[in-house]
């Protein structure tokens, strides 16, 4: 008579994916890059961006530097927020170290991004270019959906960017104008969504 | 000759590792770099004696490692699967996955 009455039956891949989503379940991951994509979609109105001269690819490295900055700053930034509001309620879980295989995968993705946005101030049209983005953008939703052990929400989330592009593609903006649009609309998308389940998370750990 | 290799993998497969509620213990810690306990209650829906319990096992088989510290002047426990934890539990589904296998066929 051990513990079979006490504990819901569960097979060892549901048990798996409730682990992994228990990280996503606060809200606190969209909220900080909701954040990010604000403060990101910042540097294409700051006016030191707007003037920074250069050639294009210094700027565009620069930028580089600046979102991965951010993007650092935003694993924090969730670390610090669960360590205070989230870890006193469910306790405290550490994610596996990141595979070497997936920090590879992520860093040509980003290589990718900025890569397109180099070669759309030269080469392609803007239009195709934007759509181009919208792609990737897309495809890392999916990824993160899937990782994230498939919480109906980002599924919700992933096919925005290709909103995005298509809305850039048809009413032509430049390419730094339809940037700026993606990562605004992402970022106050992230942070609504992440809002709402924060809320959700905050009634249901209490009640 | 089938059902003799289906009961050698089964007489194979780790018994500390095959009772339910271990099984749940090292699914969650095979997820994680490391876990508390209250993380562990809440998501494997034991009760904190039968854990503890558990816990203590998997700690003394050299499975699970176990860490003290302090939050907030709180004290806090943190758990992890030892490399041969890992091991043991990698074997185990391979194992499993075998002998399933073996009875499709």
């Amino acid at each position: 008579m051990d513990n079979a009455k006490e504990r819901k039956e569960e097979n060892i891949e549901d048990l798996k994916k409730k682990v992994h989503q228990s990280w996503y379940e606060d809200g606190l991951f969209e909220i900080s890059f909701g954040i990010c994509y604000l403060i990101v979609g910042l540097m294409f109105v700051s006016p030191i961006m707007r003037f920074l001269h250069g050639s294009r690819i210094s700027i565009v490295f620069l930028r580089l530097i600046v979102v991965l900055a951010i993007v650092g700053g935003s694993f924090l930034l969730i670390r610090k927020l669960k360590e205070k509001v989230v870890w006193n309620r469910t306790g405290y879980s550490a994610r596996r170290d990141y595979n070497p295989k997936m920090v590879l995968i992520l860093a040509f993705v980003i290589f990718l991004f900025f890569g397109f946005y180099i070669l759309d101030l030269s080469f392609l049209s803007s239009g195709i270019s934007t759509l181009l983005l919208g792609l990737i953008m897309f495809f890392v939703f999916i990824t993160q959906y899937v990782q994230a052990g498939k919480p109906i929400r980002f599924l919700i989330l992933s096919p925005i960017p290709l909103l995005v592009a298509g809305i850039n593609y048809i009413l032509g903006l430049t390419p730094d104008d339809g940037l700026f649009l993606m990562i605004y609309i992402l970022g106050c998308t992230f942070l609504i969504s992440g809002i709402i389940v924060y809320i959700k998370f905050k009634r249901k750990s209490t009640g | 000759m089938k059902n003799k290799k289906i009961i050698k993998d089964i007489m194979a497969l780790e018994k500390l590792i095959h009772e339910p509620s271990r099984l749940a213990i090292f699914t969650i810690l095979s997820g994680v770099k490391e876990a508390d306990f209250k993380f562990l209650l809440r998501m494997s829906g034991l009760t904190r004696g039968n854990l503890s319990v558990h816990l203590s096992k998997l700690e003394d088989a050299g499975y699970v490692s176990v860490k003290k510290r302090f939050i907030n002047k709180t004290p806090n426990t943190v758990y992890n699967l030892t490399k041969e934890g890992r091991k043991a539990f990698s074997d185990y589904l391979k194992n499993m996955e075998a002998i399933i296998k073996g009875k499709k066929k």
